[in-house]
């Protein structure tokens, strides 16, 4: 069965890159533009791993990440956000994220971390 | 009393008395007015002046018997007339009957009968101050003693001027005093840094309102307290201090009263300002940095699938044309940055046609009206007509920026009505949004550069803190200008006002 993916991104291009770089591994992927609705679709739909920008309308990613931690702390979140200082990476990690990704980033550095967290075999 | 012959005790009660008088006042004019009365009265004289030197020239200063247009015209030179003589050689002089003496040239020839006269100079350390003249008229001559009696009451009255002369002087410089004072004061009281003036023990000498005002949150009014906990700052060269909300910048100098150190000047400079602007830059800087990176990530991420995967054309088409569209991005991002810094220079030369203004808002709408079908888009018709003089490309960019900012701070849509009116000099564009409003001590700052206004929306609107500054600037460069009303919670209204004549406003 594939693993599905939830992509938390304010901007469509973002996610756009962010579908493409998943799906070819045969992920199914999610998505949703800001922090409500993230945690509305994480409710119903229990993705397996979770995207999250930082930088999101009406409510922080490290917010949304704290909450989704708190009801399962089992699903792993990479952070993706341009906030690259080093007070930043600590708030996110603080936050409960297991991984910190900044912007630009590399797809295939993002989909290593993924396999990795979800503990699969590199194809 | 009348002194008719030189009797000793009474001529010295008689100057006694006018000691005394002279003494009970410190106006010159009424030392001299007062010394000519008890002159004129002890030798019984029927007239009298007494002549003050100025530059060269004898006025009456005080007069007794003389007729006003002699008072006022007499202007005797020195060494002219006999006052004139009198003051320059500093002897007393009686004179009866008719003058015909060749020691006073010019000497003016009047028709009424002088039978004596007597003139004495009044000395003011060794300088002749003036002259005092008594005489009688008809056929009553003065004794020979009297001219020396009269001489020691000129000089009692020299003294008594003198005394009343530097009475004067000290009593205008008092008051030059403190009329300096008073400015040094209000300079003190009214200036926007706090002062605190310590001896050189530390020990608080005096400080300014300021100073108690921005150090209150710290020590009360117990300025005496942080002069003491200064103390000891002052050494390890501290010279910030935050105090409540404020940030003070503590700037000593050595205090130099008649050329020795002696304590210091403490000013306190509210900084919060400066740091304020500085926090906003550094929020911009991080805003920017963060929409500069948005289309990159976008592009970089789609270059590197697109050289690492298979894709079928169609689909590559579709990646490159998104990359294509964050590089516009990237590009007007940093167009609006320069615009704006070349707006702020000044140094940006309007190209400007005769456009109607209604027409451009018109122009602009559809590109906010189409993707935003949360919102709806009001033009308060009709739109006068308003032709003017503008740089329609500025002009868009302004109303498309105002159009933007509604859009952004109403994140749950309602109406956004564009409403444009005419007053007798000018025509006043509106934009108001039913969004969450900017709270009233923000307004001041929103068309500053670098300000957001800081909630849960600044971040996520995505914006960069320079559409509202370019507007402002894009005003002013139609020597227009722009202001905006707002309520929290209930939404905002911004203006931009052009002049019908460019620079009639």
């Amino acid at each position: 069965m594939s693993k599905t993916i939830l992509l938390v991104d304010d901007e469509p291009h973002v996610l756009e890159v962010l579908r493409v770089t998943l799906e070819d591994l045969g992920f199914r992927t999610l998505e949703a533009a800001d922090g409500p609705g993230a945690l509305n679709v994480a409710r119903q739909e229990k993705p397996d791993l979770v995207v999250l920008d930082v930088m999101l309308p009406s409510m922080s990613g490290l917010e949304v990440c704290r909450t989704l931690k708190e009801s399962d702390s089992d699903t792993p979140v990479i952070l993706l956000t341009a906030r690259s200082g080093e007070d930043d990476e600590k708030a996110g990690m603080d936050a409960g994220a297991d991984r910190y990704l900044t912007k630009p980033f590399s797809p295939l550095t993002l989909l290593t971390e993924v396999v990795k967290l979800l503990q699969l075999e590199l194809p | 009393m009348k002194l008719s012959s030189s009797s000793t005790s009474e001529q010295l009660e008689a100057l006694y008395n006018i000691s005394k008088a002279l003494n009970s006042t410190l106006d010159v004019q009424e030392v001299l007015q007062t010394m000519l009365d008890m002159a004129l009265e002890i030798f019984d004289a029927d007239a009298g002046s007494v002549m003050l030197e100025a530059g060269g020239f004898l006025t009456i200063h005080v007069s007794s018997g003389l007729e006003d247009e002699i008072v006022e015209k007499t202007r005797q030179k020195l060494g002219v007339g006999i006052a004139g003589w009198v003051a320059t050689t500093g002897e007393p002089l009686h004179l009866d009957g008719k003058v015909r003496d060749p020691r006073f040239t010019e000497l003016v020839e009047r028709g009424d009968s002088i039978a004596s006269s007597l003139s004495v100079p009044i000395k003011v350390e060794q300088e002749i101050a003036g002259v005092l003249m008594i005489r009688r008229a008809g056929e009553r001559t003065f004794d020979p003693g009297d001219l020396a009696f009269l001489v020691s009451v000129g000089d009692l009255a020299a003294v008594a001027l003198q005394k009343a002369r530097l009475f004067q002087a000290e009593r205008r410089q008092r008051r030059l005093l403190e009329l300096e004072h008073q400015k040094l004061s209000a300079t003190f009281t009214s200036m926007a840094d706090g002062v605190l003036v310590l001896d050189n023990k530390t020990r608080l000498l005096t400080h300014n309102n300021v100073a108690q005002q921005f150090l209150r949150p710290l020590v009360g009014d117990n300025l005496e307290l942080f002069c003491e906990i200064y103390a000891e700052s002052l050494e390890s060269g501290q010279s910030e201090i935050v105090a409540g909300e404020r940030l003070l910048k503590v700037v000593p100098t050595p205090l130099v009263a008649d050329g020795e150190e002696g304590g210091s000047v403490l000013v306190l400079r509210d900084e919060s300002a400066s740091r304020e602007l500085d926090r906003m830059k550094s929020e911009f800087l991080s805003m920017i940095s963060h929409e500069l990176k948005t289309p990159i990530t976008t592009i970089s991420a789609f270059l590197e699938l697109l050289s690492h995967r298979e894709f079928p054309r169609e689909r590559q088409l579709h990646f490159l044309k998104i990359c294509d569209e964050e590089c516009r991005r990237l590009q007007s991002l940093i167009e609006q940055l320069l615009h704006l810094t070349r707006l702020e220079a000044g140094k940006f030369v309007l190209s400007t046609e005769k456009r109607d203004v209604g027409q451009l808002v018109r122009e602009c709408l559809p590109a906010f009206s189409e993707p935003n079908p949360n919102h709806h888009f009001e033009i308060k018709e009709p739109f006068p007509q308003a032709v003017l003089e503008v740089d329609p490309t500025l002009l868009c960019q302004a109303i498309t920026n105002l159009l933007s900012n509604a859009v952004k701070y109403s994140p749950s849509g309602g109406t956004i009505q564009i409403s444009l009116e005419e007053t007798p000099l000018t025509f006043v564009l509106s934009v108001s949004d039913e969004g969450v409003g900017i709270e009233a001590e923000k307004i001041k700052y929103v068309f500053e550069k670098f300000y957001r206004v800081d909630n849960s929306l600044t971040r996520e609107t995505g914006g960069t803190g320079l559409g509202l500054a370019n507007v402002k600037h894009i005003a002013l460069a139609h020597s227009g200008r722009v202001w905006v009303e707002s309520e929290l919670g209930k939404g905002s209204t911004f203006y931009l006002e052009l002049p019908k004549e460019p620079g009639g406003q």
